[in-house]
């Protein structure tokens, strides 16, 4: 749905039911609950934190705008999924913080900071563009997708690109 | 009822967190949008939500102006007269 043009209402529909069917495993906790900042049907932002006993977390970030030169549609702009080691915590609001200049583990991100969309994985870099990866459209993710496939790949202890289905080029 | 939240910010509200922003890291919203070396220094969470605050800031703007201009196009002009007889009452009070 992500990738498709949408309207908050329709995607909030589409949010509710996911997050309403989603089994959180007993070692993960929410530490930033999904919450969504509309502004009207067609900008809206949501962040997600989920952390796990072992040290690991996942973010998701999304922000939706109005799409250029189509009325009354919304198009995703910005884009962060990660799943990974924490290494440490915004003051601000003590939720784990990546630094994308540093050195930051990584077991997977995909996001579009600075850039076409793009896949990291197992390390910061490089970023790993779409045409260099097979199997998985990264526009078609969501964040629903990405956080079940994170649960899967913890409950099941397989790689995250057979849980993703995918290979790098 | 849906567990996920929803928060609705005010324009006030969106002022004063991009206000917080520029005071952590002593730039202005302009300077952080046009300068990708110093959004390559700051936590990643920090660029995103400063990014949305700013987009929600426009779009609040710009429904503001939408709303303005539909209003001020529903309004009728008075005739010449009619604005004479506005003029002489507002002396009046």
């Amino acid at each position: 749905m992500a990738q498709q043009g949408t309207i908050y209402g329709q995607y909030r529909a589409y949010s509710d039911s996911q997050y309403d069917a989603l089994v959180i495993p007993s070692d993960c906790k929410e530490t930033l609950k999904l919450v969504f900042t509309p502004v009207n049907d067609v900008a809206w932002s949501s962040r997600w934190y989920l952390e796990f006993t072992d040290n690991k977390y996942i973010r998701a970030v999304e922000r939706f705008q109005r799409w250029p030169g189509l009325t009354g549609i919304a198009k995703r702009m910005a884009v962060a999924y990660h799943y990974g080691d924490i290494v440490r915590r915004n003051p601000d609001d003590n939720l784990p913080a990546y630094l994308s200049a540093g050195t930051d583990q990584v077991d997977i991100r995909i996001d579009n900071s600075c850039a076409p969309i793009h896949l990291h994985y197992q390390s910061q870099n490089p970023h790993i563009f779409q045409s260099s990866v097979i199997g998985l459209d990264l526009e078609s993710v969501d964040m629903f997708i990405f956080v079940k496939g994170i649960f899967k790949h913890r409950a099941m202890k397989k790689p995250i690109d057979s849980i993703f289905k995918f290979k790098i080029r | 009822m849906s567990p996920v939240r929803e928060q609705f910010l005010t324009l006030v509200e969106v002022e004063a967190m991009l206000h917080k922003f520029e005071q952590k890291y002593g730039m202005s919203t302009t300077e952080f949008l046009t300068n990708p070396e110093r959004r390559a220094q700051m936590l990643d969470d920090d660029v995103f939500q400063w990014e949305a605050f700013h987009a929600h800031r426009d779009e609040l703007e710009r429904v503001a102006e939408e709303v303005r201009g539909a209003y001020l196009g529903s309004v009728k002009k008075c005739a010449d007269q009619t604005r004479a007889a506005n003029n002489n009452l507002a002396l009046a009070a």
